[in-house]
């Protein structure tokens, strides 16, 4: 019985190893072909997953910022209205204010559900962060915009001298950052935004003139001392039910004649600036896979095509030694997933060096919020990116499998001839 | 004559190949014609019969018929009882495994398998099924798909020895022997690390001089060298009928000469031969020779 079942088992191993292995060895056997096809499933996955990848990230970045823009106006001073819709894009740190009166001024206007204020200021370079970094006073009593977004991650009281840092800031093991000098005890940290909020750090408005000395001792003085406890960079305003944007900014410019030569920037406008801008991109992006796909099946077509006169005598040499139809479109089949799964395993992999380690270059190169789409969901991708290979290259042997479906194997072998 | 003695008396009168009124038409340019018409010929187990004729006169037409590669206008062929343009893909491709053994006219070897990997190819296509292992476990005997070559009368080599564990013939060492289970000693626990299907192989080899080859691939082998692999391939699966278009026709005289004795052998075993050629010295070796013209097949004189 041993004896039997160990010549069986040696059998059986032989018969695992020939027949899983020919697949394989055809493919090394002929590696001018098994590159070419290979080469094409890479670019076909690279272009795929990259392009899949893009659009994916664009799309969250996009969902993103809309999240974070919680307000229909934002009154900000005169000439800063670009500087402050950079700020919900991606753009640099700055530093613009005019004083409290205005802001509560402005404030009175009719049709204003909610009112809010807040106050930017750039730092220099600091240690915690590669760029420098936007820092946000907001005031947590009257505040719709940032809380929310908070919400989910700190749910207690910003007090005076704390943080909340943005997913970018390096914040220390002890939980601080240190800027100008001071070390700043951070309460939480958000998660990616894909905008320069991912760079800000938000404190409340009475922290600001502490701020403001510390920076005064290390570095040139952010603002005037006499300002720092009455600084706003913008009004930020909810409109009543009813009223428009555009139509509130008209109230607070009747309230009083300087007010028009205020700054008024309507966030849903750049959303929607911004959104068209991604549309065209996502557009573009589209067409260029598809593109690369629909030529890239051609080519494989044609290759595999081109090997059905090459592999005659090989088809015809199996069906004689007795292999089934169904062997030999077993034996294409495993060649042909062999080359979709490598192939999109090397395309993922190199359009993943590229995306990855470059998030956030792309993010600025593409002026566009960008935000890297969830761990399961990039797998998720990668899995169809895979999945989408397989079946493109079996796809490509089709062409195989209908000659090697006909019958009368010889005559095919003598065509070989 | 007891009950068994007649029993194989009456197999051997049996044919293994019966085939009737068999027509395979083609058209060239335009006019049909037949390449192959109206042919009845039966060989029967232990038979060696050559066809000799002109190049295109149908001879391999009417053997890739014989072995279900081209299916016939007309007429039928049966093999071993059944008639294969009745069977399904996999009941042919399996008669084609198992019963027949091929040797073409071309080169048919797979370029990217090793000689030894090429000749148990034909072991290898159908596997050993979990039932297989356990019947054969039951009666003791080596599971179906690794030895075709269980039946004691089909494997007794030329000189009389049997599968049943009697002793080879000591003049006779190049006779190839069955596949026999040896009792676990010491000695044989290297041996039974071996695979009776390579062993096999290897021993085909052997005998037809390529064995030194096993591990080569075919781009290295001479066309002799290959044309004999192909034979050893063909005797894989100890078929009960052994076709073979233009077996020698790469071979010098001593090889010719090795692989006739050994097609012979097989015939004598009571494997059906059937050879396609235009070399005279084939011809010595055959029980019956036919002449194919013009698709008519005719008994020659020799």
């Amino acid at each position: 019985m041993t004896d039997h079942a160990t010549v069986y088992d040696s059998v059986q191993h032989s018969q695992r190893r020939i027949l899983r292995t020919l697949a394989a060895r055809n493919l090394v056997g002929r590696p001018m072909r098994t590159g070419a096809l290979l080469a094409v499933v890479t670019i076909l996955a690279l272009a795929f997953f990259g392009g899949t990848m893009l659009t994916m990230n664009l799309n969250t970045g996009m969902a993103s910022m809309e999240r974070r823009l919680g307000a229909d106006l934002m009154v900000v001073p005169q000439n800063t209205a670009q500087k402050a819709e950079a700020l919900l894009t991606d753009g640099n740190p700055s530093t613009f204010y005019f004083t409290k009166d205005i802001a509560d001024e402005v404030k009175k206007a009719d049709g204003i559900d909610q009112a809010s204020e807040q106050t930017y200021i750039a730092s220099l370079a600091a240690e915690c962060c590669a760029e420098k970094l936007q820092i946000i006073g907001y005031d947590p009593s009257t505040d719709f915009v940032i809380e929310p977004w908070v919400a989910s991650q700190f749910d207690g009281t910003l007090e005076d001298g704390q943080m909340i840092a943005g997913a970018n800031v390096n914040v220390s093991a002890d939980g601080t950052v240190e800027l100008y000098g001071h070390k700043w005890p951070v309460v939480a940290q958000l998660a990616s935004t894909g905008t320069s909020l991912d760079n800000s750090v938000f404190i409340n408005l009475d922290t600001v003139p502490q701020m403001v000395e510390a920076s005064a001792k290390v570095a040139k003085r952010v603002m005037p001392a006499e300002y720092a406890d009455k600084a706003v960079s913008t009004v930020l305003i909810k409109v009543s039910e009813g009223y428009g944007a555009e139509t509130v900014a008209e109230n607070i410019k009747r309230l009083d004649s300087r007010f028009s030569d205020l700054g008024y920037v309507y966030p849903g406008g750049v959303t929607a600036t911004t959104k068209t801008a991604l549309n065209a991109l996502v557009a573009y992006l589209t067409v260029f896979v598809a593109a690369i796909w629909v030529m890239g099946v051609i080519v494989l077509l044609a290759v595999f095509a081109a090997s059905v006169n090459e592999r005659k005598r090989e088809f015809a040499s199996l069906r004689i030694l007795g292999a089934t139809r169904g062997m030999l479109a077993g034996i294409l089949l495993r060649e042909s997933a062999l080359i979709g799964l490598i192939g999109g395993a090397f395309g993922v992999g190199l359009a993943s060096l590229a995306i990855f380690p470059f998030s956030a270059l792309i993010g600025k190169q593409l002026q566009l919020p960008y935000l890297q789409a969830s761990v399961p969901t990039v797998l998720a991708i990668m899995a169809v990116t895979l999945v989408c290979s397989v079946a493109i290259g079996v796809a490509g042997s089709l062409a195989v499998l209908v000659r090697i479906g006909r019958p009368e194997a010889y005559l095919t072998l003598r065509e070989g001839e | 004559m007891d009950s068994s003695n007649f029993a194989a008396e009456d197999d051997r009168g049996t044919a293994l190949v019966e085939i009737i009124d068999l027509t395979r038409s083609f058209s060239r340019r335009g006019v049909p014609f037949d390449a192959v018409s109206h042919v009845n010929l039966t060989i029967k187990p232990g038979e060696f019969v050559a066809i000799v004729g002109r190049s295109g006169n149908g001879k391999s037409t009417l053997i890739n018929m014989i072995a279900g590669l081209v299916r016939p206008s007309s007429g039928s062929v049966r093999i071993d009882g059944r008639d294969i343009s009745a069977l399904r893909d996999r009941e042919l491709s399996l008669l084609r495994n198992s019963t027949i053994g091929f040797v073409t006219q071309s080169q048919t070897l797979l370029a990217n398998l090793t000689v030894m990997d090429n000749v148990t190819l034909p072991a290898m296509l159908f596997g050993v099924s979990t039932e297989e292992q356990g019947r054969s476990h039951k009666i003791g005997q080596q599971p179906s798909a690794v030895a075709p070559y269980d039946s004691s009368t089909r494997q007794v080599a030329a000189g009389g020895t049997t599968a049943s564990g009697t002793i080879d013939d000591p003049y006779m060492p190049d006779v190839i022997a069955p596949i026999r289970v040896e009792k676990q000693t010491a000695d044989t626990v290297q041996k039974k690390q071996n695979n009776p299907i390579e062993d096999r192989a290897r021993t085909l080899l052997e005998r037809l001089g390529v064995g030194e080859l096993a591990e080569s691939h075919p781009r290295e082998l001479s066309g002799g060298e290959m044309k004999r692999v192909s034979i050893a391939r063909s005797l894989m699966n100890n078929p009960k009928l052994v076709i073979a278009d233009e077996p020698t026709g790469d071979l010098d005289q001593a090889s010719t000469d090795i692989v006739m004795r050994l097609l012979r052998e097989q015939a004598n075993n009571g494997t059906a031969v059937l050879v396609v050629t235009h070399d005279p010295d084939v011809l010595t070796w055959a029980d019956k020779v036919y002449r194919m013209d013009a698709g008519a097949l005719s008994m020659a004189s020799v």
